[in-house]
């Protein structure tokens, strides 16, 4: 298959033609390979017959999670590709769709799920002589990393890639044709494209983005036009005319692949044959440009525009982040990371190297927790290739790798990870002999990085410069060469260029003057991505500013925004301070739920009491007010839920300031929603609550294995275990579980609450405890508890 | 195209508020969580309606898979010469917001924007709804406050048949989890019956 010098024809819908013979509506068409072989076989048989060069094998939904249990993806897979052989194919194309479970964070399959799933599909496809594999009508970017991934890593076939766009250019997961282009180019998809959902008019301007962006060829399937429900029927409007016409368009901006989706027939297909015959590829325009991008965004990096790196998730000098990697409080991480985004940051650099944490498995954490909560690109930062192969791997989008160096061991490891995951890669200017004082030394090393990173297939675009600043208190001539490299490697490279700002000024008093001038000098320089904190003012107004200079900010329209008030309003220094009688406000904050106060509040009652103390004096008592109040039904849930994340504020600086054993001794508690139930807010409220009154609190989540919360029991040592069960349904699975508990762990307890359940249910179920909402959750366990302390005196 | 305009009342009634009196900060907080819904929400439907006729096991839906099993739905339907199966929902990114402020310790402000949620969800499916109602009227029907799966004895399984059935997964993003629970979380089905004779505004009147 030549796909730059010729167009290759795929046939139509399948689906299509099987209403048309009378297939029940909601029957699945993969089982007729072994039902009804006839019937397919001469479907495929109409489209060879039509002109199509490749038949798409009957396995739209073949793998192991849609098809009926009583037959083998093997056996299916394998009828449907000799079934299009024998209808005398010119070639096969193994048809790949979504699993059918949806993925992490909203869903509950993993990336390395959907990969086993995808994994069994392909191998079945190549071992049955398929001749390419298509991975079609996909709406999640990760699920079709994964997809692909299988693809190439398991067969030796050409694989394509196409996701469906709805009307407002975006898959149902809220990708968009860009990303799709940029992400899956690098990926080393070997065609992509889109198809299905859109009718080809729909279809022209999305087609058209990805014509421009695609570094590989473009194919494009789409439906007879949009659905349209008439007469009890879905049905699709566009005439092959109107079809072949689009169609022709889209052969204009240069793609190749072509065919069509629902509501497409053997007239549609013979008539783009016609189409094609006769003509050549048109040679594209590509717009080769550096970009990061995650599933829902794309950074671009055109002409003079910068774009910031947030660098707060980095352990390094960072005490309370430190101690969130080491207690897995992802909370407060995800916090950062979405202050970050809040604050104007483009892209978040993800470090997890502490020494005494598993670094592989903590970055690949962070990477899925973080993309579960900004939509911003990540820069994976490590030292370690094995924790960037596995970040990468699991990463959603086109990420950066930060970073390789000049040493020969750090090309040869680092740069085959960026080249298998389609990912750019930042370059330091340091090689086995350190930092060279001289520019000229530095970019020697950038152009040897550079040149090693073509040729491993790494295109230009995707190699970044860092030419390292060190501390202008020590190494004070020494940063002038900085900028210098960056001048050197703009020009003579044309690579763009990253730089960790916040170095420069260690040592000196009022840092965020040095580094604020400094960041404008390097963009003087040229620099693109600096790396700095986005919470910083003096440096965001650096960055605001100098969009305007550079004609990124359009029409100074954000600067305006954000500055034209300025001197008219107060500076916001006079905030105003409660600090007299901390004690005797922190009822009312609580009560009330003003959380951005609990803080400052708890700071200064630490200046003259004990955490227990704030704990048991002043803390349980209003959070038990609180409690009093939602029981009369004077408070509702928010307010109840506001109270209790004001003391949480003030219990995080309790933890921060102070050794655990002072703040969580009144005994652990292990909480879960229980298998099958994807409802955890609930619990959520309980884990909460629990941990206001002074709980150690062991979240395993929702959707919990009974196995799972069995062993975290024993290795733990748990007492006291919370279940939540939303759905009548999943109540069974809350019986198995407590079972279970009782068989392997009798002593320990169960209390449950959720919405189906009352006190006569928990029982029948073998809870010992049941609480109607949070604030009885509570109640119980410091009950229960007290008891267990009785027992032991 | 459904078109939402979010219901301040039942999503604070999702919220359990029963008239109690809100702080200044309750209720920013709220008007808040309804914006956000409303810019995140987006939602889509599809319907199809079928003749059905009586089996052994229950209810059957012409030229489908599907049949319709239970006392309850077979009740609901008693009389009815078709009925209208619909799936409504209001798309994923509300979701990922709501896991966003889970997440991230921002809890009051997630079970906000969960029942905001799920008011639009239901604005959405009475909004479609009222489609399908004239499109009954319109074909000399009347039709009855529709009936979803889990509903009395009506199995929860029956969302395995409705969402083939319908194309869900390809045309508006649901997927079912092994417990028969719909992703997007904020999705409706319903089953709508459509019966011959008198009727009024409100549905149907024997």
């Amino acid at each position: 298959m030549d796909l730059k010098n010729d167009f290759l024809l795929f046939d139509g819908g399948f689906g299509t033609m099987l209403q048309q013979r009378g297939l029940k509506t909601g029957e699945q068409p993969d089982m007729l390979n072994l039902t009804n072989p006839d019937l397919v076989r001469q479907i495929h048989k109409e489209y060879v017959d039509a002109g199509a060069d490749i038949i798409t094998a009957n396995t739209f939904s073949s793998n192991r999670n849609k098809l009926p249990e009583n037959v083998t993806v093997d056996e299916v897979v394998g009828a449907a590709i000799r079934l299009a052989k024998e209808a005398g194919a010119k070639k096969v194309a193994l048809d790949v769709s979504q699993i059918g479970i949806l993925m992490e964070p909203v869903g509950e399959m993993t990336f390395d799920e959907a990969y086993g799933y995808f994994k069994q599909t392909v191998i079945a496809g190549a071992e049955h002589g398929a001749d390419l594999i298509l991975i079609e009508t996909m709406s999640d970017m990760l699920e079709t990393k994964a997809a692909l991934l299988a693809a190439k890593e398991n067969t030796d076939l050409p694989v394509f890639v196409s996701m469906t766009l709805g009307e407002d250019g975006r898959t149902f997961l809220g990708t968009d044709a860009k990303t799709i282009a940029l992400t899956f180019s690098a990926l080393g998809a070997d065609a992509l494209g889109l198809n299905c959902s859109l009718g080809p008019v729909e279809m022209l301007p999305l087609i058209k983005e990805i014509c421009e962006y695609s570094t590989v060829p473009v194919l494009c399937q789409p439906n007879a036009g949009m659905p349209v429900y008439k007469d009890g029927k879905t049905v699709y409007t566009v005439s092959v005319d109107e079809f072949v016409s689009a169609v022709s368009k889209m052969l204009d901006y240069g793609v190749t692949v072509i065919g069509g989706c629902c509501g497409t027939t053997p007239e549609y297909t013979a008539a783009l044959r016609k189409l094609i015959s006769g003509r050549k590829p048109v040679k594209r325009e590509i717009k080769r440009v550096t970009a990061i991008t995650s599933s829902s965004q794309s950074v671009i990096l055109d002409g003079r525009n910068i774009a910031v790196i947030g660098e707060r998730i980095n352990p390094t000098g960072k005490k309370r982040l430190r101690q969130a990697l080491v207690e897995k409080d992802y909370e407060y991480i995800l916090g950062e990371a979405i202050t970050q985004t809040e604050n104007g940051a483009d892209l978040l650099d993800v470090n997890a190297g502490l020494p005494e944490i598993n670094e592989e498995e903590t970055l690949e954490e962070l990477i899925r927790q973080i993309q579960a909560v900004t939509a911003l690109p990540l820069q994976i930062d490590s030292s370690s290739p094995e924790a960037l192969e596995r970040a990468c791997r699991h990463y959603c989008g086109k990420p950066i790798i930060n970073s390789v160096n000049g040493k020969k061991e750090s090309l040869e490891t680092i740069l085959p990870i960026a080249k298998k995951y389609g990912a750019a890669v930042v370059g330091l200017t340091l090689d086995e002999n350190g930092i060279p004082d001289t520019a000229e030394e530095r970019f020697e090393i950038a152009e040897k990085i550079l040149e090693t990173a073509l040729s491993y297939g790494i295109p230009k675009e995707d190699v970044l410069i860092d030419s390292l600043v060190l501390t202008a208190s020590t190494n004070q001539k020494a940063v002038m060469e900085t900028l210098e490299t960056i001048k050197k490697v703009k020009n003579r490279l044309g690579l763009k260029t990253v730089l960790g700002v916040s170095n420069v000024s260690f040592g000196l008093p009022n840092r965020e003057l040095v580094n604020s001038t400094f960041l404008a000098a390097a963009f003087g320089a040229g620099l693109d991505m600096p790396i700095l904190n986005p919470l910083s003012q003096k440096y965001t107004d650096v960055v605001n500013v100098f969009k305007v200079l550079n004609a990124q900010d359009e029409n100074s329209e954000k600067y305006i925004e954000k500055y034209a008030s300025l001197g008219t309003t107060d500076s916001g220094q006079n905030v105003k301070k409660e600090s007299v009688n901390a004690e005797n406000s922190i009822e009312n904050v609580i009560l009330s739920g003003r959380k951005s106060e609990a803080a400052s509040l708890t700071k200064e009652m630490l200046k003259t009491l004990s955490p227990v103390e704030i704990i048991d004096k002043y803390f349980i008592p209003s959070l038990d007010k609180v409690g009093e109040k939602y029981e009369k039904g004077e408070f509702f849930l928010p307010q109840l839920m506001s109270s209790a994340e004001t003391v949480k504020a003030g219990f995080d600086v309790l933890k921060r300031e102070c050794p655990a054993s002072e703040t969580g001794g009144k005994g652990e508690i292990l909480v879960a929603t229980v298998k099958g139930d994807i409802h955890d807010i609930g619990k959520n409220i309980v884990k909460m609550l629990l941990e206001n009154y002074g709980f150690k609190v062991l979240d395993l989540g929702k959707d919990v294995e009974p196995e799972d919360i069995v062993k975290a029991v024993k290795e733990h040592d748990i007492k006291l275990v919370g279940l939540s069960a939303l759905m009548t349904t999943t109540v069974r699975n809350m019986e198995k579980t407590i079972n279970a508990l009782k068989k392997e762990v009798p002593d320990c307890k169960v209390m449950v609450g959720g919405a189906v359940l009352n006190s006569e249910y928990a029982s029948q179920v073998g809870a010992d405890f049941y609480s109607k909402d949070a604030a009885g959750s509570a109640r119980i366990a410091e009950d229960y508890f007290g008891k267990l302390k009785l027992e032991d005196k | 195209m459904i078109k939402l305009d979010g219901n301040r009342k039942e999503a604070l009634r999702y919220l359990g508020y029963k008239g109690q009196i809100l702080n200044a900060q309750t209720e920013e907080q709220l008007d808040l969580c309804l914006k956000e819904g409303l810019s995140l929400a987006a939602p889509r439907g599809v319907y199809h309606v079928f003749d059905i006729e009586k089996t052994d096991k229950g209810l059957s839906l012409i030229g489908t898979d599907l049949t319709l099993e239970g006392e309850n739905i077979g009740r609901y339907l008693d009389g009815a010469k078709k009925c209208a199966v619909m799936a409504v929902t209001v798309g994923i990114a509300i979701d990922r917001a709501v896991i966003k402020y889970e997440k991230s310790g921002e809890i009051t402000k997630a079970l906000m924007l969960d029942c905001v949620a799920t008011a639009l969800v239901e604005e959405a499916a009475d909004k479609f709804n009222a489609e399908i109602d004239e499109n009954a009227r319109e074909n000399r029907f009347v039709t009855r406050t529709r009936f979803s799966p889990g509903y009395g004895d009506f199995p929860l399984d029956t969302q395995r048949k409705i969402i083939p059935l319908l194309d869900c997964e390809r045309r508006l993003g649901i997927i079912l989890n092994s417990e028969c629970l719909m992703t997007p979380r904020k999705s409706v089905t319903a089953v709508i019956g459509f019966f011959e004779g008198e009727g009024n505004e409100n549905g149907f009147e024997k």
